[in-house]
């Protein structure tokens, strides 16, 4: 693996985290299973295998958020691993949204394997890189959009995560109007309208499973 | 005792100096431009001295500020994974030295040096729980929090210990707005009761007192 040059693109770190040996165990988890949960120790990392984390944060009033919902490929519990902002507790809880599997990675072993594996690295480095360009894009959305687009959004990312997620018409789990108002930052009320908007308008239907037609919604609300 | 931005600059400083291709110097005047957002993104800054402010424009004209930078901070990282055009304006909010790096060299830089490459994940893992925090700001609290967390981070709070600290030159009021995403009158109406509740003043500049912090931001 070391001898492929800078120009070629990396690929995603989990091919290479099959090279560890120690301080990694594969964990399977159910739907709605917490992970870990906000003021727990922080001393290791995940690997989405399979399945979706959703990672939600309470404010000392009480108030929660959806920070990010994370699916296959992706990692999660990142702060353990920054040494400059220390994280010791977990800042945030994670909390799966189907049935998942997790590799756990020991905070150290992956320090090490960074250290050691110059592939690992790389494509780590870029993982990070879109990891902070998609965070910066939902910190500009919360700044300069209204609910009813941010609403649009948070469907749209949701449908790319799906596994129909090219197809015109995406189909997803059904969220509850709370998570959904969570996610956006807005009231409960304030989806259901949005909701029942975006349904007379044609743009998303409900029957077991929640459809979106994701073409529609970015053409009608996003680009207005 | 060095502080943490001191510390940052030294882990990068000596790899940076050893690129000897595609990198340069550049002196910026307070309010420069560094570059804009829709620019082609082709180079990457690091801040030796100074502090650069990151800000974008909706489609509806609407602008929001994104960070604040400060020395021992890489910004346009984001050209580093193919990202074509730069997704964000960049200007100096002072008088700032920045070394610019070509995209490649930066690159090949990362890819020959382990300890560069082990000290940039640091720095992207930061900014990541640095956005977070900021995410998780917007979606929590208030605009009179989120105006006492800006200025908290505009004076560097924490470098220098329980000090009130000078935020100089002295920022608008509509550029605080835009940063803390609320109207130029609610900023107005929030600085002149932390005013007179004795937790900023003006001097050439905006002095903050530490008690913001325990008297706004972490009050329900």
């Amino acid at each position: 693996m070391s001898n492929t040059t800078v120009e070629e693109r990396s690929q995603n770190p989990g091919s290479h985290l099959e090279e560890m040996t120690e301080g990694k165990q594969t964990l399977q988890f159910e739907k709605g299973e917490r992970i870990y949960t906000q003021g727990n120790p922080s001393d290791a990392v995940f690997f989405i295998q399979q399945g979706k984390v959703k990672v939600t944060a309470v404010s000392p009033a009480g108030k929660e958020a959806t920070l990010s919902i994370h699916g296959k490929g992706d990692f999660f519990g990142l702060g353990c691993l920054s040494g400059l902002n220390g994280q010791n507790l977990r800042v945030n809880t994670a909390t799966t949204v189907e049935p998942s599997l997790l590799l756990r990675i020991e905070k150290s072993a992956m320090v090490s394997a960074l250290h050691q594996h110059q592939a690992l690295r790389r494509s780590f480095i870029d993982y990070l890189l879109t990891c902070n360009t998609n965070i910066q894009e939902d910190l500009c959305d919360q700044l300069l959009h209204p609910s009813e687009k941010r609403l649009a959004r948070v469907l749209l990312k949701l449908s790319r995560l799906a596994e129909n997620g090219d197809e015109a018409e995406v189909i997803l789990p059904r969220f509850s109007h709370e998570t959904l108002s969570e996610m956006v930052g807005t009231t409960r009320s304030r989806i259901t309208y949005f909701m029942n908007k975006f349904k007379k308008m044609g743009l998303v239907h409900y029957g077991r499973d929640l459809v979106v037609h994701a073409g529609l919604l970015a053409e009608e609300v996003l680009s207005k | 005792m060095k502080t943490i931005r001191e510390k940052k600059l030294l882990c990068f400083k000596p790899f940076l100096d050893d690129i000897v291709e595609g990198k340069r110097p550049l002196r910026f005047k307070r309010k420069q431009r560094i570059y804009s957002q829709g620019d082609p993104a082709d180079s990457v800054f690091f801040i030796e001295e100074g502090k650069a402010i990151l800000t974008v424009v909706s489609s509806s004209g609407k602008e929001a500020t994104l960070g604040v930078l400060h020395p021992g901070d890489f910004l346009g990282e984001g050209c580093l994974n193919e990202q074509p055009f730069r997704t964000h304006t960049a200007t100096t909010w002072e008088p700032s030295l920045l070394v610019r790096i070509e995209k490649n060299a930066l690159s090949q830089a990362l890819h020959n040096n382990s300890t560069l490459a082990e000290a940039f994940i640091g720095q992207l893992l930061a900014h990541n729980i640095q956005f977070q925090e900021d995410l998780c700001a917007q979606l929590f609290n208030h605009s009179e929090k989120r105006l006492a967390r800006l200025l908290l981070k505009l004076a560097h709070f924490g470098e220098k210990g329980s000090q009130p600290v000078k935020i100089a030159p002295k920022p608008s009021h509509e550029i605080l707005a835009e940063m803390v995403g609320t109207t130029r009158s609610r900023v107005n109406y929030f600085m002149n009761k932390f005013k007179k509740s004795g937790l900023v003043y003006y001097d050439h500049g905006i002095v903050v007192h530490p008690r913001l912090l325990t008297e706004v931001i972490m009050k329900d």
